[in-house]
């Protein structure tokens, strides 16, 4: 082995200081049934601190070894002398088995229903732990409270929450936050920060560039230096060009497609050998970053836009101000300053250079962009003066490494604020109805290639299922006579209709010829294959859905990647899955 | 509506919250269903409703025991698929304990499949799992033809080439061109990088097979020697000239060992000292291993995502009770959870799952030997090809056994023209694809 870092795999994806809030993680499951304890079991094996298992269940004496046969963390001990056993002291064993570095504990409870979670939750956050709750196959009564405690927070700190469910071979993870601030999103093709068109327009952007670009004679060159100069300046040269052979003016840009032809001919035309010049070659192929920029996302414009107002709210109402709403107001304030520029990235694309003329250009975007964080610092300070000029410490201190780190990332700042699973849960809505239910009205436009596995339906058909828990005090299917399972479809098949008038798909097309249709084989197929399962146990459902979950749940612990917003529903009949906004 | 804790007693008299008592594989074995097997877009039997018992007659291959392979035999386990055999080369490296959690500190240095397979066994007795420590390759086809399931989590692309086309190799079809299902394995089989992954569906013949799909997996990405030697810029580029050049120029007799760490720390300090020289900042001995190494970043979570769907698949193909992915899922989870289902549709003239016979047009003066590049180099990607003219019988050139070799080899280099005749079929086999052979029809421009 080269390295002794069982982490290290993992750390190429979310680094040291995505480890480091592992560490300080606290998981709780509620409920260690088998997608509750393959959830943890991810998430114990990547390192989070603690995990505490609440639980009611007990495995009883005569409880044969395979008897469970779901869930892999859960058996009855062979020296167990016959006692009865906590499931929750058993998954707690066993689990804390897969990593020295993980503390489990548990709390058995006699009822999940009545059990005292926000008394739980608060000694466990007096550790100083972060919380985060995992809900698993659990009826929408205790749901319900485990959601209004996590929503309201622990000591005013919101907790969030991962809820999970598997049900014969349909499964759902659904995410609650009511704030989660994204700095490192870490999108796949990151655009370059380059700023090559504003600094062609006006130097004074980026003068050091511009000064590169005058300083760079290519005429004089050896073939040598010629094919080595980096594209970044090539771009540049040849916007001049093209504005003193086309008489431009000194600030204009390509626009229609005839001038962006016109330009790429321009281009090229500074090129001693097309086919040989790889700098030219990659200049051909990046040659729309000339008169492109690098656009502000509109989900980055709504948070910088809100900054002020966010940020004046919470020091007014006293509240829990977050280093976020201080980087956000400060990003605003450079923007403003800056032409509504934000400050620069630093980082360029390895292109064709020499060594020495690549480590220049690098210098140049680098120094610029510290110089950019300086200016970021001063006017951090400045928001302190002005909002807290008592230095109660109600505007949290910015480090240099969470400067830096926003500075790099000011194109994937991310906000996700979900919607509560009551509010999912009893229809209710606010100034977004119209915007949720026409989304869903949209994902029944584009079915999947058989419509009837398309996954709003599932999710329909899923929350069906918890409507009949509230009404029977159990799942449909129950009972093994043909006559119960008639019955309970029946039932399913009943509220299906409920919540189809309630998102208003009752007149949909996709929903008229599947979840409603009459035809001989479809007739009641929903509510039939829902029954048929009674809330199986599935080891499979239970181990994607502990996967999807463990995964999201990193993101949330982390800050880093783009958590789901809604609810994600995996239909294992064909291993077809969606996110549903509800 | 609030309800009520409402509990039942259950068979041992033991109370239990009703949200507790709820069904398992039984169930869903033992009732019939709207949606089994035949009525889906890929029909392979008709669901007979049975017992937990029906399964044990099921003997399933897992190929690979790391971060997919742990998990499925795991899910086949809690599947109550008792007959399992799998097979790994690999030995534990601390570097698995994060995500392989079969294995502990303590097995580090064991062989993947025997302390997998142990510890199944241990945990769960119903279990008959069979490890075997070696290479795929070295397994002959009686053994994999005794398998009902092939599962396969490899994380490279050569031993999932292979296993495609042995298995694919089997399925013998009848005088009306159809496929004799009884001569056909499913392979089931999943990949994953960092938080994406895929999980896959073939039936030989019937769908598109790994070969299809090769096209989708690039060949990793290489360096430009140039630049690494005369203008290095970026640190991987430092590190490629540590261990691409200085390396076999320090150690002429000595094979860098990638799982050193005294090698890789040579290496690093090399690179180091070259990035140094040419003022490059931000080698380390984390980029270092893994660019040497050509790491892939890999955690728990989606390792299980995968494996789940595919012994899902598994299962569901073997005992018919609902239906089938169909026939490739692709899961993304770095930016919200993205995950695609879709067909993936078999490649007209796929070397391995169709008898098409291709058309190549070459100079007249072209070598064999320039031909067998090409077959390397272009969409086949072959490995070490060998040619027989397939009018004549006449062989060309073979790569094995060494006699043969040895008097094939002054083909290699006469003109085709001198071989074959002009749109002579040439039959071209590989060890990549054991079992079959690709038809060439090779004409003179």
């Amino acid at each position: 082995m080269a390295t002794d870092n069982k982490y290290d795999r993992q750390l190429r994806l979310w680094g040291a200081n995505g480890q480091k809030k592992l560490s300080e993680s606290c998981i709780v499951l509620v409920n260690a049934t088998a997608v509750g304890t393959e959830t943890l079991k991810n998430l114990c094996l990547p390192g989070v601190g603690k995990f505490h298992i609440i639980d009611d269940a007990k495995l009883s004496p005569s409880t044969s070894p395979q008897d469970p046969f779901s869930n892999f963390f859960v058996f009855r001990d062979q020296d167990s002398n016959g006692t009865p056993q906590d499931r929750a002291e058993i998954a707690t064993k066993h689990l804390s088995e897969l990593n020295p570095d993980v503390i489990g504990s548990f709390t058995s409870v006699d009822s999940l229903e009545t059990a005292d979670y926000e008394s739980i939750f608060s000694s466990l956050a007096e550790t100083g732990q972060n919380l985060l709750v995992i809900a698993s196959d659990l009826p929408p009564s205790i749901l319900k409270k485990i959601s209004s405690i996590c929503w309201d927070g622990i000591r005013s700190k919101p907790v969030p929450l991962v809820i999970v469910k598997s049900f014969g071979l349909i499964g759902s993870v659904r995410i609650q936050t009511p704030y989660h601030a994204i700095i490192e999103s870490k999108p796949d093709n990151e655009k370059p920060d380059l700023r090559l068109a504003p600094t062609s327009m006006n130097a004074s952007v980026f003068p050091e560039l511009a000064a590169l670009v005058e300083k760079t004679n290519l005429d004089q060159m050896d073939s040598k230096d010629h094919s080595h100069v980096p594209y970044v300046i090539l771009l540049l040269k040849a916007m001049q060009l093209w504005r003193k052979s086309n008489e431009k003016d000194d600030d204009a840009l390509p626009k229609t497609f005839a001038e962006k032809e016109e330009y790429r001919k321009e281009l090229k035309s500074l090129a001693r050998d097309m086919n040989m010049e790889l700098n030219f070659i990659e200049a051909d192929q990046n040659y729309y970053l000339a008169y492109t920029d690098l656009e502000i996302p509109f989900e980055v414009q709504e948070l910088i836009d809100l900054a002020q107002e966010n940020l004046y709210q919470k020091v007014e109402k006293k509240g829990d101000v977050d280093m976020f709403d201080v980087l956000l107001l400060a990003l605003k304030k450079f923007m403003e300053s800056h032409d509504g520029f934000p400050p620069l990235n630093g980082s360029i694309p390895d292109m064709t250079a020499s060594t020495q003329g690549y480590i220049e250009l690098q210098t140049i975007y680098k120094s610029k962009a510290e110089s950019d964080v300086q200016e970021m610092k001063r006017i951090i300070a400045a928001i302190g003066d002005e909002y807290d000029a008592d230095k109660t410490g109600v505007i949290p201190l910015v480090s240099d490494d969470d400067l830096n780190v926003f500075c790099k990332n000011i194109y994937n700042l991310r906000l996700i604020k979900t919607r509560s699973y009551c509010q999912e849960y009893d229809f209710e809505f606010g100034d977004d109805k119209d915007e949720l239910l026409s989304d869903v009205a949209m994902s029944t436009f584009d079915p999947y290639d058989d419509p009837v596995h398309t996954p709003i339906l599932w999710y329909i058909a899923l929350k069906a299922c918890d409507l009949f828990y509230d009404e029977h005090g159990h799942y449909p299917g129950q009972d093994d006579r043909d006559l119960a399972l008639e019955s309970d479809a029946k039932n399913v098949q009943k509220y299906i209709v409920e919540i189809l008038s309630k998102i208003g798909l009752d007149e949909n097309e996709l929903v008229q010829s599947t979840l409603l249709s009459t035809e001989e084989e479809k007739d009641m197929a929903f509510a039939k294959e829902m029954t048929r399962y009674n809330n199986a146990e599935i080891h499979n459902i239970a181990s994607v859905i502990g996967g999807v979950a463990s995964q999201e749940a990193v993101k949330l612990i982390t800050g880093k990647f783009i958590p789901m917003d809604g609810t994600y529903i995996f239909n294992g009949i064909v291993g077809v899955a969606g996110v549903i906004k509800l | 509506m609030a309800v009520d804790a409402s509990s039942e007693s259950n068979k041992h008299g033991n109370t239990m919250a009703s949200y507790q008592c709820r069904g398992s594989l039984a169930t869903l074995l033992s009732r019939p269903s709207p949606f089994t097997n035949e009525t889906g877009a890929l029909p392979i039997g008709e669901f007979e409703p049975s017992d937990l018992s029906s399964l044990s007659k099921f003997k399933v291959l897992v190929v690979g025991a790391g971060g997919l392979g742990c998990e499925i035999l795991k899910n086949l386990a809690m599947s109550g698929i008792s007959n399992v055999h799998v097979i790994d080369l690999d030995s534990i490296d601390i570097t698995n304990l994060n995500r392989q959690f079969l294995f502990r500190q303590k097995d580090v240095g064991g062989s993947k499949a025997e302390v997998a397979a142990r510890f199944i066994n241990e945990r769960c007795p119903w279990m008959k799992v069979t490890p075997h420590h070696g290479k795929i390759q070295d397994k002959d086809s009686s053994f994999y033809k005794s398998f009902d399931c092939v599962i396969s989590g490899l994380d490279n692309i050569e031993a999932r080439r292979w296993l495609n086309a042995t298995i694919c190799s089997f399925v013998e079809i009848d005088e009306d061109g159809d496929p004799d299902p009884s001569t056909i394995i499913p392979i089931v089989d999943g990949g994953t990088e960092g938080f994406a992954g895929q999980a896959r569906v073939i039936l030989p013949r019937i769908t598109s097979c790994f070969e299809c799909s090769l096209d989708s997996f690039p060949p990793a990405k290489s360096f430009p020697l140039c630049t690494v030697a005369e203008t290095p810029r970026i640190p991987e580029d430092c590190i490629a000239y540590a261990f691409m050049i200085q390396w076999p120029k320090e150690f002429p007799d000595k094979k860098l060992d990638t799982d050193s760490p005294h090698d890789m720390q040579w290496v690093y300090q090399r690179a180091l000292e070259r990035s140094q020289k040419y003022d490059i900042e931000g080698v380390t001995y984390t980029l270092t291993l893994g660019v040497v190494k050509n790491i892939i970043p890999a955690v728990a979570s989606t390792n299980a995502i995968v494996s789940a769907a595919c012994v899902n698949e598994a299962v569901k193909l073997l005992t018919f009770a609902s239906q089938t992915l169909n026939t490739y899922m692709m899961y993304l989870g770095s930016a919200g959870v993205y995950q695609h289902t879709f067909v993936y549709e078999q490649k007209e003239d796929c070397p391995v799952c169709t008898a098409t016979v291709r058309k190549m047009t070459v100079a007249k003066s072209t070598t064999l030997n320039e031909l067998l590049q090409k077959l390397k180099d272009g969409d086949l990607r072959l490995n070490s090809p060998s040619a027989t003219a397939a009018t004549s019988g006449k062989t060309l050139y073979m790569q094995k056994p060494p006699f043969l070799e040895k008097a094939t080899r002054p083909n290699l280099d006469k003109p085709l023209s001198e071989l074959i005749q002009n749109g002579e079929e040439v039959t071209i086999t590989d060890p990549m694809f054991p079992g079959t052979s690709v038809g060439l029809s090779v004409f003179f421009d």
